[in-house]
């Protein structure tokens, strides 16, 4: 029963949803926000974020990311589409093609000017000025309905000085980080190796009182419950009545 | 007297087979059901029709099967006759049981509406069956229970099917009186111990059996069957109606059950309530000051040569191919490309919630390996909003940044990876995540499909006035 409560809880479900009364913006600022209850120190994923929002929320949404940034909060999202005015947001791209492969990792620029640049650079047809950097860089890739491109633009990637700089770059990090920097925790602290911040106990005390102010907040199921124990005990008992 | 009891292992068969099978895929299909029908695709009790009709193979196949090894297993009456007679009245009661519940579930607006009459009519159903609670020794005021039990009708018959017309020799030790003393007793002198029996007689009649001790007459055998096709046709007709009619209960608009400002009357709050709510406010304000919330970051996290390979249909496929890249602090990385790139996959692997597949190159933090302690410093907002409905917006904040888990660990807690309200542990999060987008697309295709089924007339309409 518990499983099945749960899995209500936990899914999607359209209409457990509306009952919570938030609009569409709210709960994905929600969901984020619970997120960040738990400190997130190192990152931040957002899985599509603006998805399903119209322009005005995803603008709102990206103002949240912004602010996060701004704070030092390190945050990677995928995208899908974005807008010209949503995309100029983005300090980085790392733009992915068919099958996993790299076509672009770096700096988007103002106005996507260094990203526009390297795909002009290695061939691309130029970025008309009112077009959508985002949607440009699809149709030049070929990924675009309709579109279609003679560069193989992994091996563009590949073969390009940008490829290097990011290599020499990550090589760096590897070697300078670790004497720069002090590890996260020390080695005799065992807790911080810890998969699970709160002790077993806690975690117990907290789900359970959850669970229980769940019941408490959905009286229709503690209602129907206790109908069918008195409803099936009574009639159990007229049935087997010996005056 | 064995075979009695056996028989009874009929009844639990025809519940299982029926009623939570029954009820839950009518559920399951009718709000789309009542979107085709919307539509004008087509009457809700022709699909009622079509999914009788798609249970049958299953059910046949089943009642044989079943029918057949419980039948000669037990070993009942081997006739042919009465070994037709038995597949079919208990093919016959299958039917009825899933279309009554069938009615029930088209007659209720909502799954637990439905489940509860189910359960109590299940425990009346049994009872009445005539077996636990012979008919003579049935209360007068509850006696018109088992007439409406179509179970009764079924299970009479089956008696009556096994037991008239045969004649049970009385074993030795079952005559009375018997043992020491008795030995020479004439059998004139003597009864068997059995219901049914008569007085100087070595045999029992198996109807004079039922008749006495169940109230059962060779004479209902094949009205019984009747009654059943009547209880059937019956049921039907209103599965059929309610159908058309009832419609599943409709969500009733957006209702913001916890609302801002309002606050339910408590006690003034402690402490450390007190310093988890201004925690709160904090957050609720968003990032006007979220640096009041935020710690800054320092750390680097970057990874080189990813790569990700996954089993499909024995061939290896490679979903990510050598990525590189890295999130400094502060910065906002926006992870692009198309649709089935690999873009989600990337961020589970990076978040290292992938559950299959191989996982080459280097992740690392500041140059170092990812301890166990990654996953709690990282947060991960996933696609789905998977939010509780009963829970208010803060009450979910102050669970995964409840101060007691700081204070075991300030540096934020991990438990939201076990509760359901983040989802991080639902099931959608785990299960076929590289698979999401397509049948996303999928879905939205299908639905697309739908809509056009119904303008169809309208596009021809639009086709017929551009040719004129």
């Amino acid at each position: 029963m518990y499983q099945e409560k749960v899995g209500t809880i936990a899914s999607p479900n359209e209409q457990k949803l509306t009952n919570l009364g938030l609009n569409v913006e709210q709960r994905k600022r929600l969901t984020i926000g619970v997120e960040l209850a738990a400190k997130p120190e190192l990152l931040l994923f957002l899985d599509e974020p603006t998805s399903g929002l119209d322009s005005q929320t995803s603008w709102a949404i990206c103002d949240l990311m912004e602010k996060l940034t701004k704070n030092g909060q390190a945050v990677l999202c995928t995208i899908h589409q974005p807008s010209a005015m949503l995309f100029q947001r983005f300090d980085r791209l790392l733009f992915l093609a068919k099958g996993g492969k790299t076509v672009y990792f770096g700096e988007v620029g103002n106005n996507a000017n260094i990203l526009t640049k390297y795909f002009e650079r290695n061939g691309a047809f130029p970025c008309p000025p009112d077009a959508n950097p985002a949607e440009w860089m699809l149709e030049v890739i070929g990924a675009a309905p309709g579109s279609h491109t003679d560069i193989d633009w992994h091996q563009t990637w590949r073969d390009s000085p940008e490829y290097k700089e990011v290599h020499r770059e990550l090589d760096n990090m590897k070697e300078e980080l670790p004497q720069i920097t002090q590890p996260s925790a020390s080695i005799d602290d065992k807790a911080s190796y810890r998969e699970f911040a709160a002790p077993f106990a806690v975690q117990q005390w907290e789900v359970a009182k959850r669970v229980f102010e769940q019941y408490w907040r959905t009286p229709s199921y503690i209602y129907s419950k206790i109908s069918l124990c008195v409803g099936s005990v009574s009639s159990a008992s007229v049935i087997m009545y010996n005056p | 007297m064995l075979l009695v009891v056996l028989l009874r292992f009929v009844f639990p068969h025809e519940f299982e087979s029926c009623l939570p099978s029954q009820i839950l895929t009518l559920y399951a299909q009718r709000p789309i059901v009542e979107k085709h029908s919307r539509y004008a695709l087509y009457h809700p009790s022709c699909e009622a029709i079509a999914s009788m009709l798609t249970d049958m193979p299953y059910k046949i196949t089943n009642a044989i099967t079943f029918n057949l090894i419980l039948y000669f297993m037990v070993n009942l009456n081997r006739h042919p006759g009465n070994f037709f007679f038995f597949i079919l009245i208990s093919f016959t009661l299958t039917l009825v049981m899933s279309m009554l519940f069938r009615t029930i579930a088209s007659v209720s607006r909502t799954l637990s509406q439905a489940m509860a009459p189910a359960a109590v009519l299940i425990l009346a159903i049994v009872i009445y069956t005539g077996f636990a609670l012979p008919v003579p020794n049935m209360r007068g005021w509850a006696r018109w229970i088992n007439y409406l039990d179509p179970v009764a009708y079924g299970f009479e018959s089956l008696m009556i099917n096994e037991f008239a017309g045969r004649v049970f020799t009385c074993n030795a030790e079952q005559f009375v009186p018997t043992g020491p003393g008795y030995t020479n007793v004439s059998p004139s002198e003597r009864v068997c111990g059995a219901v049914g029996a008569v007085a100087g007689s070595s045999v029992v009649d198996g109807t004079a059996y039922i008749e006495s001790s169940y109230q059962y007459f060779p004479s209902h055998k094949w009205r019984n069957f009747g009654i059943l096709w009547v209880f059937l046709i019956g049921l039907c007709a209103v599965y059929l109606v309610a159908t058309e009619y009832v419609t599943a209960k409709k969500s009733k608009g957006e209702v913001l059950l916890f609302r801002r400002g309002h606050t339910a009357l408590k006690k003034k709050p402690s402490n450390d309530e007190e310093a988890g709510s201004t925690q709160l406010a904090a957050l609720e304000k968003g990032a006007t000051d979220a640096s009041a919330i935020l710690t800054r970051q320092t750390a680097i996290f970057h990874w080189e040569d990813v790569c990700y390979d996954i089993k499909i249909k024995g061939g290896e496929r490679r979903i990510l191919d050598h990525v590189d890249g890295w999130v400094k602090p502060g910065t906002l990385t926006a992870l692009m490309g198309v649709s089935g790139a690999g873009k989600t996959t990337l961020l589970d692997v990076l978040a290292t919630r992938t559950t299959m597949g191989v996982i080459t190159g280097g992740m690392l933090v500041d140059g170092r390996e990812r301890d166990a302690s990654f996953q709690r410093k990282t947060g991960y907002v996933q696609q789905q909003v998977s939010l509780c409905s009963s829970w208010a917006a803060p009450s979910m904040l102050i669970l995964i940044g409840s101060p007691s888990f700081y204070q075991h660990r300030p540096r934020g807690s991990e438990l939201q990876r076990s509760s359901p309200t983040t989802g991080k542990g639902s099931p959608q999060g785990e299960v076929g995540l590289c698979q999401r987008s397509h049948q996303a697309a999928r879905h939205a295709r299908v639905c697309r499909c739908c809509g056009w089924c119904t303008r169809r007339r309208l596009v021809r309409l639009l086709r017929r006035m551009s040719k004129s």
